[in-house]
């Protein structure tokens, strides 16, 4: 069949088509023409008339990967993306974004930053680099470790197929479950099930702060053992990167995000575990440590660059049996690894001896069960041997996709609905009267939940796996991003202060969790403690409750109060009531929360009812400090040994204590 | 009550308090309860907006730190007697979280000879008890509590230690739900069993007789 450039030259404009040059050849292999669609229809139709035409067509980004995988046997058409380079959304709100796929990797994050956001992924040669040829190269760096691969921050995807097919798949919310997953499917997919047009990721918040730290030993084993022991701590590490050669020391980078004193104290916890190290720095050029893997690839001899992945105990024997495979063969080499086993390494020979290494590495790769990929050479089906058959299985896929969401959802488009908030939110589908004026907020002016505060959460989740409540029945509005959310949309008067508004602050247990795992440092304590104290003020709560509150707040803060309960407790327990009451069913008669109560009554003894504390004593062998004891209101009856203890023990370490009397409560 | 939004009847109670502890002339505050301590640490900003206490209010804040964190301040003067025993250490959230106190109870502990301090899986997670939250919303704080006790077993101690009554509360109600009679102590009784050379057994005996 003759070439079809006249036709392809009439959908591109003849401007950008043009003949190959030398440095267009793909691995070695020489190209005929380049084509430079401005669209994606554009493209999918460029790509409908090429195959067609039985070309072998190679569809380029930066062109930076493109000797990743196998040299392909022709290369008849450059499909180049470089005029599909925009960034089409960013929906900072709900922190997605969607780019066309010549965009290059370090553009689109300027234009993420600006709201503070990321795509969470170091990729290779971030200045040139292309999203789609990230995604088809499957690219990812030390940030992996934290935010997961591509496949984990990819949510919507566009492929142009052979037939001139644009599919779509996924979408454009972040929790997306309906359908296969095509978006994780072309990524690493080397561009053999199409071409990449689009793509949607979920973005992550900029962290506040960056440390990175590099240690240094004598030998990698010492600093492999450092790196199980901070994956099994529980730091949270943000980059975890071993970096060894055959001259000179192993390192190992770490990198920790977050606000300044959250990274200091994991910094510290990292010390302890690093004594093993001989040298910690906080490297001048810390940026520059977590580009180590762009450095593999430069150099003057010739060299077998190849990527391999072992499981994160077996780096160590991994790194012994390079070093001891590639000494007597004179072959020098360097390897940058992450924490969680996959990284690249580098061999460099002369070229007489270049075979056998890369024989050697093979074996070593059996011995090791890692698992090789020589980047150089490797046995990739290519796009012009297994093309048709992957693509009819995508289409086919992509079709029942679409078919299932239409049956599921008649009448409906195959677009997913919006995450839909109880019902707290009205009904998205009717009509746009109730929020034609902007509503009272429910809250007053004491004190309400700060909008700044507000805004300052970025719904990213982290503080989801931390909550209790979550944990308990993954509810979004019974997690700290949910009921900042809630708090949002009552200072903005889209909600009232209903029963389920009011259940789900009721639900939280204040653990704090959350502002501990916050890497944006949103304050919870203070927002969860002002909506309280509005809810206080203008909900009703049933006549029950307010008995319930009314007693615990008229018991507890009171240890006299407290105190009088004993007498009759203990008669309760040693009566054998007790054990007749939880016997009889009797205890089911009661309300749920008094129930609660019973159950946690411990046993009291009568030592208990006696108990007094002196108001001071000295300190043994010398004074050290003066310090006063604060006795909690039910710890100082409850557990009256404790106090006791307390007192006993700071005495003990030289400490005089004071116990004032007349004190009140913590007031919890 | 702060948590529980009674805002007025906690800022006098507050008050009161500064007022006591200003008489003694003291230059640290020791807190064992780690929900009192949270707390106390937070007057400076509860009372923000009153004049008359703001000031007093911050100093007093300042001064509050619970048992764990002025013992690891302290080099340790009286002698340890052994107690070979396996305890898990149980965070209390108002310690680990609202007062970022998490190294210095470990510390502490590992003055203690032959002890063994072990970690609970998913230590971060909450046990259920949270103040007053085990009493109004019993459902949950009970499914919670199980699951902590299913992890305090799952260490294979012979005892738990935390430093909050609340917890002590909930873990051992959890632990008789559970049919164990594992002991559950706060942390600064072990110690003191230490010092003054209680034997372990008889810590074991008189902590199971709580139950």
């Amino acid at each position: 069949m003759a070439a079809p450039w006249a036709e392809l030259a009439a959908i591109v404009g003849s401007d950008h088509l043009r003949a190959a040059t030398p440095a267009d050849a793909v691995d070695g292999v020489p190209a005929q023409m380049v084509i430079k669609p401005a669209s994606a229809d554009e493209l999918a139709r460029a790509l409908r008339v090429a195959n067609a035409a039985g070309l072998s067509v190679i569809p380029r980004g930066g062109g930076t990967k493109l000797g990743w995988g196998n040299p392909p046997r022709r290369a008849d058409l450059i499909l180049s993306t470089a005029r599909l380079d925009r960034v089409l959304e960013h929906a900072w709100g709900d922190m997605t974004a969607t780019v066309q796929a010549g965009c290059t990797v370090e553009h689109f994050q300027r234009i993420l930053a600006e709201h503070r956001q990321r795509l969470a992924l170091d990729a290779l040669w971030p200045e040139r680099a292309t999203i789609g040829g990230m995604l088809a190269a499957n690219d990812s760096g030390a940030l992996r470790v934290r935010f997961g691969a591509l496949r984990d921050l990819i949510i919507g995807i566009t492929l142009a197929l052979p037939d001139g097919t644009l599919a779509k798949s996924g979408g454009k919310v972040v929790k997306n479950v309906a359908g296969y997953d095509l978006p994780k499917l072309a990524t690493g997919s080397l561009g053999t099930l199409g071409v990449i047009t689009e793509a949607v990721f979920r973005l992550y918040p900029l962290p506040r702060d960056v440390c990175s730290m590099s240690l240094t030993a004598a030998s990698t084993d010492t600093l492999c053992q450092i790196v199980l022991a901070v994956q099994d701590s529980r730091l949270a590490f943000t980059g975890l990167q071993l970096r060894a050669e055959s001259e000179g020391p192993p390192q190992l980078d770490v990198r920790f995000e977050g606000t300044t004193a959250g990274i200091q104290a994991q910094v510290n916890q990292l010390l302890q575990l690093a004594k093993y190290a001989t040298q910690v720095d906080i490297p001048p050029n810390a940026p520059d440590i977590w580009k180590a893997r762009e450095a593999l690839w430069t150099g003057t001899e010739p060299a077998l660059i190849a990527k391999f992945s072992v499981l994160p105990s077996q780096l160590s024997s991994f790194c012994g049996l390079v070093a001891r495979v590639a000494q007597p063969l004179g072959v020098t080499w360097r390897l940058v690894g992450q924490g969680f086993g996959v990284g690249f390494l580098r061999l460099e020979a002369q070229r007489a001896k270049r075979g056998s290494a890369c024989f050697r590495s093979r074996k070593l790769g059996q011995r090791t069960r890692a698992t090789w990929r020589d980047t150089g050479r490797a046995a990739l089906p290519t796009c012009d041997e297994s093309g048709p058959r992957c693509v009819g299985l995508v289409r086919r896929r992509a079709a029942t996709d679409a078919a299932r969401q239409r049956a599921a959802r008649p009448g409906r488009d195959a677009q997913p609905r919006p995450v839909h908030w109880g019902n707290l939110m009205p009904d998205p589908d009717a009509p746009e009267t109730v929020l034609a004026s902007p509503a009272p907020s429910v809250f007053d002016d004491h004190n309400p939940p700060a909008q700044k505060l507000i805004d300052e959460c970025v719904h990213c989740g982290f503080c989801l796996p931390t909550c209790p409540t979550y944990a308990l029945w993954h509810e979004e509005m019974d997690s700290p991003r949910g009921r900042i959310y809630l708090m949002k949309l009552g200072s903005e008067g889209k909600v009232s202060m209903t029963s389920t508004f009011v259940s789900h602050f009721d639900h939280c247990l204040g653990c704090m969790a959350c502002v501990t795992a916050c890497p944006s440092g949103v304050q919870y304590d203070k927002l969860i403690e002002a909506t309280r104290a509005q809810i206080e003020r203008h909900y009703p709560r049933s006549f029950g409750a307010r008995l319930q509150r009314r007693m615990i707040f008229a018991i507890f803060p009171h240890p006299g109060r407290l105190r009088l309960l004993l007498g009759p407790i203990w008669l309760y327990q040693r009566l054998g009531l007790q054990w007749l009451v939880r016997r009889s069913g009797l205890l089911n008669l009661l309300p749920p929360a008094l129930r609660g109560m019973e159950a946690l009554l411990p046993s009291v003894s009568l030592r208990a009812l006696r108990a007094r504390m002196p108001s001071h004593m000295v300190a043994q062998g010398g004074t050290r400090r003066r310090v006063g004891l604060l006795q909690g209101c039910v710890q100082r009856v409850m557990f009256p040994g404790v106090n006791g203890a307390t007192a006993r023990v700071l005495a003990a370490e030289g400490c005089e204590v004071f116990i004032p009397r007349g004190q009140g409560v913590a007031a919890r | 009550m702060i948590h529980a939004g009674l805002e007025e009847q906690a800022l006098a109670l507050a008050r009161r308090l500064i007022d006591a502890f200003e008489r003694a002339e003291v230059d640290t505050i020791v807190i064992n309860a780690a929900g009192c301590g949270s707390n106390v640490k937070d007057y400076g900003y509860l009372l923000r907006d009153d004049p008359a206490y703001a000031e007093r209010a911050k100093a007093f804040s300042a001064k509050c730190k619970d048992i764990s964190e002025v013992l690891a301040e302290l080099e340790p003067r009286a002698p340890r007697h052994p107690l070979p025993l396996r305890v898990a250490y149980h965070d209390a959230c108002h310690l680990q979280h609202a007062q970022r106190v998490q190294a210095q109870p470990r510390k502490v502990l590992k003055t203690i000879p032959q002890l063994q301090v072990l970690e609970i899986p998913d230590s971060a997670i909450c046990c259920g008890s949270a103040g007053i939250y085990n009493l109004i919303e019993p459902g949950p704080a009970q499914e919670l509590g199980d699951r902590k006790v299913l992890n305090c077993l799952a260490t294979g101690a012979d005892l738990v230690v935390s430093s909050n009554p609340g917890c002590l509360l909930q873990i051992t109600a959890g632990l008789k739900r559970a049919a164990r009679t594992l002991p559950v102590l706060h942390m600064v009784e072990l110690l003191d069993a230490s010092i003054r050379g209680t034997p372990a057994s008889s810590l074991l005996r008189n902590g199971a007789a709580r139950h």
